[in-house]
């Protein structure tokens, strides 16, 4: 039974695609006992995006974001033209945010900006369903 | 601002391409000066095709994929481009006459010299796009995202920029309302010379 339950884990893994267990920073974040509950909002950015900027100079930085933020999400950053990115977790453009869980396994997406209010109800929204 | 597209997109022939144009164009990824006037081109990927001058009057280009395309001088009149993805696409040049281009991609797309006339371009992202002297009149950018784009040579007095994001947008020799001046500032675009702020011209 035991077995069982291990390979379809295991098919269930590969299937997916999405973990990123084996990441260090991933790892490192719920090392940390006060994230435990907290939710990776992993950001996919480079140095010549200004969208990106945008979304961490003034969306990250409205109060009721950053409050919202703080509270529940612990926010990992990769620039995609010099760090490794985590395997499955493919992108089209940037910016590209991944919610992900202490699993490793990616509860949403968010790709582009937007104003500061729509961003909350979507961090909102991965909040209330997160599984 | 709708009424001004929509009777221009009524007015425009919806039928009039040429298939051998339409044959060419997915069997070479290009067709230059070619006659797409009418064609239903919506959901297909023309990323990087070479479609430079050629008339795309009243096409429907709806969530197409037109990426890195090359449309220098084309004309777009009356198109649907709603939702299509024009990703660093090379618009110079080009006619956007009563176009419908909401929630359109631009990022990074060159406008230069393009006309921008009585179109929808309603929630459209053109982040670092380049509409350096293009004409742009009387069109709806409302709610659109044109962070670190670059406006040189331009009147935009008549065109809407409500509830844009203007952040770090640039503006050069250009001139603008009053009110699309506070709400630049607020957004913290940047003047860099020669920027009038004067009342609205309607």
């Amino acid at each position: 039974m035991l077995k069982t339950f291990l390979l379809f884990s295991l098919l269930a893994a590969i299937a997916s695609g999405m973990q990123i267990t084996d990441d260090a920073s991933f790892q490192s974040v719920y090392a940390e006992r006060q994230n435990e509950e907290k939710i990776v909002l992993l950001l996919y950015t480079a140095e010549s995006c200004p969208q990106c900027a945008y979304m961490k100079q003034k969306v990250f930085k409205e109060r009721e974001v950053k409050r919202f933020m703080d509270a529940h999400f612990v926010v990992l950053e990769k620039d995609v033209s010099k760090d490794e990115l985590p395997g499955g977790f493919d992108y089209f453009g940037i910016p590209t945010i991944f919610f992900v869980d202490r699993n490793g396994m990616r509860i949403g997406t968010f790709i582009g900006s937007s104003r500061a209010q729509p961003f909350l109800e979507t961090l909102q929204k991965i909040v209330k369903e997160r599984p | 601002m709708r009424r001004w597209f929509v009777p221009m997109m009524l007015a425009v022939t919806l039928s009039g391409y040429d298939q051998s144009h339409i044959d060419r164009l997915f069997r070479e990824e290009g067709c230059q000066g070619c006659d797409f006037s009418g064609a239903d081109l919506s959901g297909r990927d023309l990323s990087a095709f070479e479609m430079q001058h050629s008339d795309f009057r009243g096409a429907d280009l709806k969530k197409s994929n037109l990426f890195m395309a090359e449309l220098q001088g084309c004309d777009f009149t009356g198109a649907d481009l709603e939702s299509a993805i024009f990703w660093k696409a090379d618009l110079t040049s080009g006619n956007f006459t009563g176009v419908n281009a909401k929630g359109a991609n631009f990022k990074g797309a060159k406008f230069r010299k393009a006309t921008i006339r009585n179109s929808d371009f309603r929630e459209s992202v053109s982040w670092k796009a380049d509409f350096s002297e293009a004409l742009v009149e009387k069109s709806d950018f409302g709610n659109s995202e044109l962070g670190g784009a670059k406006f040189s040579r331009n009147d935009l007095t008549s065109v809407n920029l409500q509830g844009a994001i203007l952040w770090k947008t640039h503006f050069r020799d250009a001139i603008l309302t009053q009110q699309q001046c506070d709400e630049a500032t607020r957004e913290e675009a940047v003047f860099d010379e020669n920027v009038t702020c004067r009342q609205r011209a309607f």
